[in-house]
């Protein structure tokens, strides 16, 4: 495991949303998430799940409002530093295709600033579970493969936030569910994830809280299961859907028909 | 990890032996053959060798070779800069236009009659169009500074089209023939008759341009991922980008400013070693210098020596030899 960084802090996002030109892209956004929290942002297509998580990590998309990690605004941190702070796992999983796996996560390792990062590299792919991939090129791997080494880049790069953009879209199940234990596990470490997600029952089992966006307007957060209610669900969705509980008490969101 | 420094150390090996014997190999052919002994006296001891010898290696060969290995050189790391930042295979250092620029103030002074009264007019000309681009270029830039890499290359067409069409007025408008002539020869790239006043022209920028683009390894690995992970690996990626693109563009300028343009180095010799080492840019940025520099000294040796009475210049060999090759490359490659 790799140790969890020094510095856990609230993050405090206040009036923050994501900005193109005059064009807000996500609605004002007030939220204070405490460490040891594994937040899911949930909500339809196009509601601006990607751009609020690509504002909260400056990572080329503007932002207005402020975004506070302990005292620290993010928008007036240098680069090198706020790379020390947040991380962020992209929906582009695009790299040079004959870059070697080691080498990808090496840049989360670089930005980390550790003074080791052959080590910060070995220990990020073991968590990903991909060490037996270290040394292939990254045009031989699938999207699945490439969606966990860029996970391990994240990992590598050992923020006390992280963000992830839809961190399960192309793995099969027993990857997800490794996915939903390294979430949990980031958050019993005290570190702060936020996770775009489409998978409402990933939502449900792995997050702490998750904030719902609607298009109409009105986000909601809190316990999973609050705000993943039937009523909700169906206002933001148009869909009618129902938590199931498996005998283990795993939580299903499934459609009604 | 040994198996991936392994390619590294023999590729370089490799390289290092194989620049020397291209380089006494290009010393000694020509019209003025020259034996392995003699060329190595007249290199290291030029007072004992023969006058004609002495000539030949000093004043022709050695200048010649080493502006190729210096636009060599310049053309590959530009060209796997240029790749990295842009994000596209395609992309090379005349991509952001600074070639174009670069022909539009070469041609301008060929057509305006400068070559006639200075050797260095028309290598100042080019360098002159190759930093008007760059500023312009940086003038987008810092206007606009969430451009990405796609409008970036469509404002390098914009800017080569509109170069293009000024080449084109020029050329039409020259007062004789011999100066289209002249143009036209100087657009394909050629290294006949280099000299120390070129290499002294050209080796500074290019030296200069070339360390600080060293100094950039570990952004150019990040922004080869995109710019999002670039901007949250620690990358002010607005800043890099612009500093990256007018190092590219001031090294580009003085390579094409003594060389002509001389398409394929930046855009092949970045591929073959890609193939060859990975994409880790600590090592393809030394290895590229390497490779550019080889690949445009055996290209000018074939240039200046295979073909007998035929005119055929350095830039038209790189391409004659470049393009069958890396085809071939690229076919294996896509086959595995």
């Amino acid at each position: 495991m790799i140790p969890a960084p020094a510095q856990l802090r609230q993050l405090r996002l206040t009036e923050f949303g994501a900005i193109q030109g005059s064009t807000a892209l996500s609605d004002p956004l007030t939220l204070t998430l405490e460490p040891g929290t594994v937040l899911g942002i949930v909500g339809p297509n196009g509601v601006g799940k990607s751009s609020l998580l690509g504002a909260i990590a400056h990572s080329g998309i503007a932002s207005y409002g402020s975004a506070l990690f302990g005292e620290e605004e993010l928008s007036a941190t240098r680069a090198r530093r706020r790379a020390q702070l947040v991380s962020l796992m992209a929906q582009d999983h695009g790299a040079p295709g004959e870059l070697r796996v080691s080498e990808l996560v090496g840049v989360g390792a670089w930005a980390s600033g550790r003074a080791d990062p052959g080590d910060a590299v070995a220990s990020a792919l073991a968590r990903a579970g991909i060490a037996e991939l270290q040394d292939r090129r990254y045009s031989e791997l699938s999207g699945g493969q490439r969606q966990l080494v860029q996970l391990a880049r994240v990992l590598a790069q050992n923020t006390p936030v992280v963000l992830l953009d839809e961190p399960t879209s192309a793995l099969d199940l027993s990857h997800q569910r490794a996915v939903e234990q390294i979430m949990r596990g980031l958050g019993n470490q005290g570190r702060i994830v936020i996770a775009a997600i489409h998978d409402l029952s990933l939502a449900l089992n792995a997050c702490t809280r998750v904030l719902l966006l609607d298009p109409g307007g009105s986000s909601h957060n809190g316990a999973p299961h609050e705000v993943l209610g039937p009523d909700r669900v169906f206002a933001a969705y148009g869909v009618r859907t129902t938590i199931h509980t498996t005998p283990k008490g795993r939580r299903i969101l499934a459609a009604d028909d | 990890m040994s198996r991936t420094r392994h390619p590294v150390l023999w590729t370089t090996v490799c390289g290092v032996l194989a620049l020397a014997v291209a380089a006494m190999l290009s010393l000694m052919l020509g019209i003025v053959r020259l034996s392995p002994a003699d060329t190595f006296t007249a290199l290291f001891a030029p007072h004992q060798a023969d006058i004609q010898a002495s000539t030949v290696v000093w004043s022709i060969r050695l200048p010649r070779i080493v502006v190729a290995a210096l636009v060599g050189a310049a053309l590959a790391v530009v060209g796997t800069v240029m790749q990295a930042i842009l994000r596209n295979p395609l992309a090379e250092p005349g991509i952001t236009g600074v070639s174009a620029g670069a022909a539009v103030g070469a041609v301008a002074g060929i057509t305006f009659g400068f070559s006639g009264t200075n050797q260095w007019g028309i290598p100042l000309a080019a360098f002159a169009g190759a930093a008007t681009v760059a500023l312009i270029l940086l003038g987008v830039l810092r206007s606009r500074r969430d451009l990405g890499p796609g409008t970036i290359i469509l404002v390098g067409v914009s800017i080569s089209a509109l170069a293009g069409a000024l080449i084109n007025v020029l050329i039409a408008n020259a007062k004789d023939d011999s100066l289209v002539r002249s143009a036209m020869f100087w657009l394909a790239g050629d290294l006949e008759l280099r000299t120390w006043d070129h290499v002294l022209l050209a080796v500074g920028p290019i030296i200069a341009g070339l360390i600080i683009l060293a100094t950039r390894v570990r952004s150019l690995d990040a922004l080869a991922l995109g710019e999002q992970i670039a901007a949250t690996s620690g990358v002010n990626v607005a800043r890099e980008r612009t500093l990256l693109l007018l190092v590219a563009a001031l090294v580009t300028g003085a390579a094409v400013a003594v060389s002509g343009i001389i398409s394929f180095v930046g855009l092949v010799v970045p591929h073959f070693l890609r193939l060859l080492v990975g994409a880790s840019h600590a090592r393809l940025l030394p290895l590229a210098a390497l490779g550019g520099a080889l690949f445009l000294i055996v290209a000018d040796t074939i240039a200046r020596t295979a073909f007998g009475a035929v005119v055929v210049q350095t830039g038209v060999v790189a391409a004659l030899v470049g393009a069958p090759v890396f085809l071939s490359l690229l076919l294996r490659k896509s086959r595995a």
